[in-house]
């Protein structure tokens, strides 16, 4: 069992991959967006963070704040999006490292085939 | 295995940064063991809203695990009007407009549906809570 923050603006979506993800094993914690992310990541000892927000800059500006963060430097990150062409540029030109893009529409097994993917 | 040197082998050569990784999007396609595929006609505008989940002609057994996923599935879907394209992409199989079919825990658990023009406001007395 892996602990996962989900973060998503949208409640009633919020719901469905919680409930997706509490169905393959995992213990999921969802709130909605929050500047407080690495607050939440250190008080829930999440294994793996799941962004889903509105827009894609909000979930860009999410991940650069935890990976700023000293202790979350690898910390596995799902970023779901309606934008995965730009997102992927976006993420090559910060080289970033243990992150994967789910495009939307989704299915709940797509972000939890992603988690394993990354927590192996 | 560990192939870095505890310390570069030239000094004066530059950091190496670290290279991004090969890909960054989830392929689509069906998972292996996956259950929640979406069928192609199933409609982004097309509304149902789930009145009621339950074990159809089954005898639950009474123990944790069923009573959570139960729990878990009515808490989540009850009276909550869903877009189809939603609704199959969490595992529901849309049978017709009045049933589907929702594979959870080991079990199948039916979903008594009813066609809805619109999102809408989930109903009153479902939810988290409620019984």
């Amino acid at each position: 069992m892996r602990r996962i923050l989900l973060i998503d603006d949208t409640p009633e979506i919020a719901e469905l991959l919680t409930f997706a993800l509490r169905d393959r094993g995992h213990e999921v914690f969802a709130t909605g967006y929050t500047p407080t992310v690495n607050e939440l990541i250190l008080e829930q000892h999440a294994d793996a963070l799941v962004l889903d927000c509105t827009a894609y800059d909000m979930s860009e500006a999410l991940f650069d704040m935890v990976r700023h963060h000293p202790n979350h430097t690898e910390l596995p990150i799902i970023i779901i999006s309606d934008t995965p062409e730009i997102a992927d540029l976006s993420l090559r030109s910060r080289k970033a490292q243990k992150v994967l893009l789910v495009p939307k529409p989704f299915t709940g097994s797509q972000v939890a085939n992603a988690i394993d993917q990354l927590l192996g | 295995m560990n192939t870095k040197a505890s310390t570069p082998a030239h000094p004066a050569e530059p950091e190496v940064e670290p290279e991004g990784q090969e890909s960054y999007i989830v392929t689509e396609g069906k998972k292996r063991g996956s259950t929640r595929d979406v069928r192609p006609e199933a409609a982004f505008d097309r509304y149902y809203t789930v009145l009621r989940v339950h074990a159809g002609d089954a005898i639950l057994t009474d123990n944790w695990h069923t009573n959570e996923v139960l729990d878990h599935a009515r808490n989540n879907f009850e009276g909550v009007t869903f877009a189809m394209r939603t609704l199959e992409a969490w595992g529901a199989m849309i049978e017709n407009d009045r049933r589907a079919y929702y594979t959870a825990g080991g079990r199948v658990w039916v979903m008594d549906i009813e066609p809805c023009e619109g999102k809408k406001k989930r109903l009153p007395g479902t939810g988290p809570g409620k019984k």
